[in-house]
């Protein structure tokens, strides 16, 4: 067995006994990238030289019985955007091609303060605007368990690389569902948390009404384990949350789903699905029931008119955050990217204003409602088969956004909707392809999805599938 | 429909086609806000989404 087959957990656990060296960890990480990475491309970057000084320094750190972090000597790779103070931060770009910020990202800091070592840059769409894996610039990710198929997108680097175990966990972003979607396409867990709970400075902007910061790992623990490293109020991002944080590791360690209330979110969810991806997501429910929860019908509304309102929001906030390089630099961007970009020029202030406004009603109604009859809501993270890239390379050609929309149709609502939702791999798979459910609650719930989600864990038993590469 | 439009700035090109996609887009934002925002938005502001997210925490565990 090599060293990357063990969990983040059981990799930290490994390096605080004793057992092996943080810098075993980065050797047998970097081995194999150079191995497997070649058939994925979802690094951008390896900083292997980065990540053996950061390791030698934790090594050191323990040989001297200093105080260890939970994450101690894990070898990450992040989605290419966010900063680090001196170091390169393409954001899967052109124009950031050679981008050296200024300042370090808070959820970095956070990571190496719990021990967490630095591996490098992975791949991602342009500027994280993208669903699929496609990127002109740098390249198309490829998914780990067939690489003629896509990862999902934008945080495709992080799908595929955490899937192929070339990293033990990875940090996306998820403004449309960015980081479920290559969580679900890849077959790993990947967390939407809470708007405003996981401080944004140092992180590339896409939206800020919709922008959020979270991890994808292999298991519902390891996932628990970086939320809790990263979450909480920042002074430097005031728009962070002062919510007080939950124990989020122990209500992983702790599973419970006994009588928990699981909504089945029906109607939009499965319109236009592949039956195959319904008959992924029953399987989930299945696992849901055997693992003690009550399955209950429940009334979503119209996510149709919440992803619409998204839209008004997104569109003019991205168009403006590239409003100045669009306007000298228009031919550095790739088509796609240039395309969804335009559109939010079209839209009055009025437009933009009254979906902002309708936000907090529409949250209210949705919670009130749909939370009274059940604890956590279960949908598809997408519902459909996993399409080639060859497919899905659509550029801004004719109906594109029709491609888009099908991919992101599931996860674009809970952005809006501010919820966390943690994709979770379904126990039968899509057309020889991982299945993907999300769960979501009310608010800053991220401990309940958790605890729930570690049950369904140990009764779905896909934590130890493995994409043969 | 015109073939370039000068916005955002003088002298972007904006193509027809780009404009056409915007375009139906907006059409279904006005449509929903219309059926959404019943009664108005008089009363609210998107600050009301922090105190409404808040109130949800309170039963968080």
């Amino acid at each position: 067995m090599s060293l990357t087959d063990l969990t983040l957990a059981e990799a930290a656990d490994a390096v605080a006994k004793g057992d092996a060296s943080s810098l075993d960890l980065v050797e047998a990480s970097l081995e194999r990238i150079a191995a497997v990475d070649p058939k994925l491309n979802s690094f951008i970057r390896v900083e292997a030289e980065t990540a053996r000084e950061e390791a030698a320094a934790v090594d050191a750190a323990r040989a001297k019985g200093e105080a260890l972090g939970p994450l101690v000597g894990v070898p990450l790779a992040h989605k290419d955007m966010y900063y680090r103070k001196g170091g390169l931060t393409t954001c899967g770009s052109k124009i950031r091609r050679e981008f050296r910020p200024a300042v370090t990202a808070t959820a970095l800091a956070c990571l190496k303060s719990s021990g967490a070592v630095y591996l490098g840059g992975l791949n991602m769409a342009e500027f994280a605007f993208g669903p699929t894996g496609h990127n002109e610039h740098w390249g198309a990710c490829r998914n780990p368990w067939d690489p003629t198929r896509i990862t999902g997108g934008s945080s495709s680097g992080a799908g595929s690389a955490t899937a192929a175990r070339l990293t033990f966990g990875a940090l996306g972003s998820d403004t449309g569902g960015s980081i479920r979607l290559p969580a679900g396409f890849c077959g790993v867990v990947g967390l939407k948390p809470t708007q405003t709970r996981v401080s944004r400075f140092g992180v590339m902007g896409l939206s800020f009404s919709l922008d959020t910061v979270g991890p994808l790992t292999r298991t519902v623990l390891d996932n628990a384990l970086m939320l809790a490293a990263i979450a909480g109020h920042d002074p430097a991002d005031p728009t962070s949350a002062t919510v007080p944080i939950d124990d989020y590791a122990a209500a992983a360690r702790a599973p419970a789903a006994q009588g928990v209330r699981i909504g089945v979110a029906r109607g939009y969810f499965e319109d236009d699905a592949d039956d195959a991806a319904l008959a992924a997501r029953d399987s989930a429910l299945a696992a849901c029931k055997a693992a003690g929860a009550t399955l209950v019908e429940i009334e979503i509304g119209d996510m149709k008119a919440v992803n619409t309102l998204s839209a008004a929001a997104m569109g003019p906030e991205a168009a403006t955050l590239h409003a100045e390089w669009l306007r000298t630099r228009r031919q550095d961007y790739g088509a796609q990217m240039r395309a969804r970009c335009e559109i939010g020029f079209r839209y009055s202030g009025v437009d933009y204003l009254s979906a902002l406004q309708l936000r907090p009603r529409i949250v209210d109604d949705f919670c009130k409602r749909v939370f009274a009859d059940c604890d956590l809501v279960l949908a598809p993270t997408h519902n459909i088969e996993t399409p080639t890239i060859e497919a899905t390379d659509v550029l801004d050609s004719q109906g594109f956004e029709a491609v888009v929309a099908r991919i992101s149709r599931c996860t674009r609502p809970l952005n809006f909707l501010t919820l966390p939702g943690l994709a979770l791999p379904t126990p039968e798979r899509v057309a020889g392809m991982p299945g993907s459910i999300q769960l979501i609650a009310p608010p800053f719930a991220e401990a309940a999805i958790y605890r729930f989600a570690a049950a369904y864990e140990a009764e779905a038993g896909y934590a130890a599938r493995n994409p043969s590469l | 429909m015109d073939d370039q439009l000068d916005e955002p700035y003088p002298g972007y090109v904006y193509d027809g086609v780009a404009a056409a996609r915007a375009d139906k887009l907006l059409t279904a934002v006005r449509r929903t806000t219309l059926q959404q925002a019943e009664g108005g938005l008089f009363d609210t502001e998107p600050a009301l989404i922090e105190k409404t997210m808040a109130a949800y925490a309170q039963d968080r565990s």
